[in-house]
């Protein structure tokens, strides 16, 4: 052994004696490759997938950073009580709310001129051209347990409701003081007790004819009935500082 | 005395998708190189059972990127995953002799060439397994392990001397 590098090929072939069988391992060689290459099949996939979200993640983070936020607040025609807070926080971009009102509001030819918005609550001011057309108020509430929708003469009864789906709703239109007009909806989603008002009023102390609201009474019960305005809302509730409706959701 | 075919002729890479014929070569190499590779990962970590292991992971490594033609030359991809893998574990754990679990006996000198073999350094001893054991020149065995001709050489030199003092000095040792 004292000279390795001649016959060290030999001296190595000792070494090796007691090899075991090869045995099965050629099939286990194949069933092992199988094996990793549907773990890298899983793993491109997975990548493929996070890269996905990663992209629409820094699509939606860009989209909502540069885009214009919502035009500045103008005066509003109808006086905004004191209770009511605006809280410009969420940028216009992000209002599902609003994708569900505007359409109805321009098929009538009138158009959205400025929004205040709080945590669970919208407020759009409508313009017909450069004409003040009052505002359209919604708001969601969280009422569950043994809520019920109020009747107006009575605080203490609970209205007839009508079925929409998955949703009881009353209207509450009015418009017998031309002065100041409204049309109103209040729809609950018993299972969760999630319940939304929609109020649009015309500019008030204009006459009947200049002072009617921007949706019609079935318009605005369609807002208030469309599932889609409940998830527009997401987790927001109405608590403090919502704006005031004529038939108050109490 | 074990009779071991050498490595012999080169394995054609495959390029996009696979024949049945294509196949059918592919398990054939994988038959014929697998004794080989586990006798070469055998002298460079000394356990069969370990050596039998990083044998399947290398060739399961090959058959894959085989099907999808990314494998220019099957054996120095084989080896030099197989290498590779040896040092990783290498560096790992301490270097021990296991006996496979049928083995009747195995003579001293063989543990004493192994055991100087395994006191080398791991790049050392890859060079002397695969110059000496599997028989690849200078250029295949710098191939499989990223090293120059040079390197090559050097290790070689060196890692003969080591194991020619480490083997006499373990004769003298025994003798004594």
């Amino acid at each position: 052994m004292s000279a390795p590098s001649g016959p060290l090929r030999e001296l190595l072939e000792h070494v090796l004696e007691g090899e075991p069988s090869v045995g099965d391992e050629v099939d286990a060689v194949f069933r092992r490759a199988d094996r990793l290459r549907r773990r890298r099949t899983q793993l491109l996939l997975g990548s493929g997938l996070l890269a996905a979200a990663g992209v629409v993640a820094a699509g939606y983070l860009i989209t909502t950073t540069l885009l214009p936020g919502a035009p500045p607040t103008a005066t509003p025609a109808v006086s905004v009580p004191a209770t009511v807070r605006p809280a410009p926080a969420v940028s216009e971009a992000a209002d599902g709310v609003r994708e569900m009102v505007e359409p109805l509001i321009a098929g009538r030819g009138l158009g959205i001129k400025s929004v205040e918005r709080g945590d669970g609550w919208r407020r759009y001011h409508v313009v017909d051209g450069d004409e003040p057309r009052g505002a359209i108020d919604v708001a969601v509430y969280d009422r569950s347990g043994s809520y019920c929708l109020p009747v107006k003469a009575d605080k203490k009864a609970c209205a007839r409701v009508d079925k929409a789906g998955d949703l009881e709703f009353v209207r509450y239109d009015d418009v017998s003081d031309e002065n100041w007009q409204v049309r109103q909806t209040i729809a609950r989603r018993p299972g969760d007790g999630r319940t939304i008002a929609v109020m649009a009023t015309g500019k008030r102390d204009v006459g009947a004819a200049r002072g009617k609201p921007g949706l019609t009474g079935a318009q605005v019960e369609q807002v208030a009935t469309d599932e889609r305005v409940f998830d527009a809302f997401g987790g927001e509730a109405c608590e403090k500082g919502c704006p005031p409706f004529r038939t108050p959701v109490s | 005395m074990i009779a071991v075919p050498r490595p012999g002729t080169p394995f054609r890479a495959y390029k996009g998708h696979m024949s049945g014929n294509e196949g059918d070569e592919l398990r054939t190499f994988v038959a014929a190189r697998l004794p080989h590779l586990r006798r070469s990962a055998f002298l460079m970590c000394g356990d069969w059972q370990l050596a039998a292991e990083l044998t399947r992971a290398t060739l399961a490594r090959l058959v894959v990127d085989s099907r999808r033609g990314a494998v220019a030359d099957a054996d120095v991809y084989a080896y030099a995953d197989l290498m590779e893998s040896c040092r990783k574990r290498n560096r790992r754990r301490e270097h021990v002799f296991v006996a496979s679990a049928g083995a009747e006996g195995v003579a001293a000198e063989s543990i004493l060439l192994l055991d100087a073999l395994h006191k080398l350094a791991p790049r050392c001893r890859a060079v002397l397994v695969l110059r000496y054991w599997d028989g690849f020149d200078v250029e295949a065995t710098g191939a499989m392990l990223d090293l120059d001709d040079e390197r090559v050489g050097a290790y070689e030199r060196a890692g003969l001397a080591a194991l020619e003092k480490l083997l006499t000095e373990s004769e003298a040792a025994m003798a004594g």
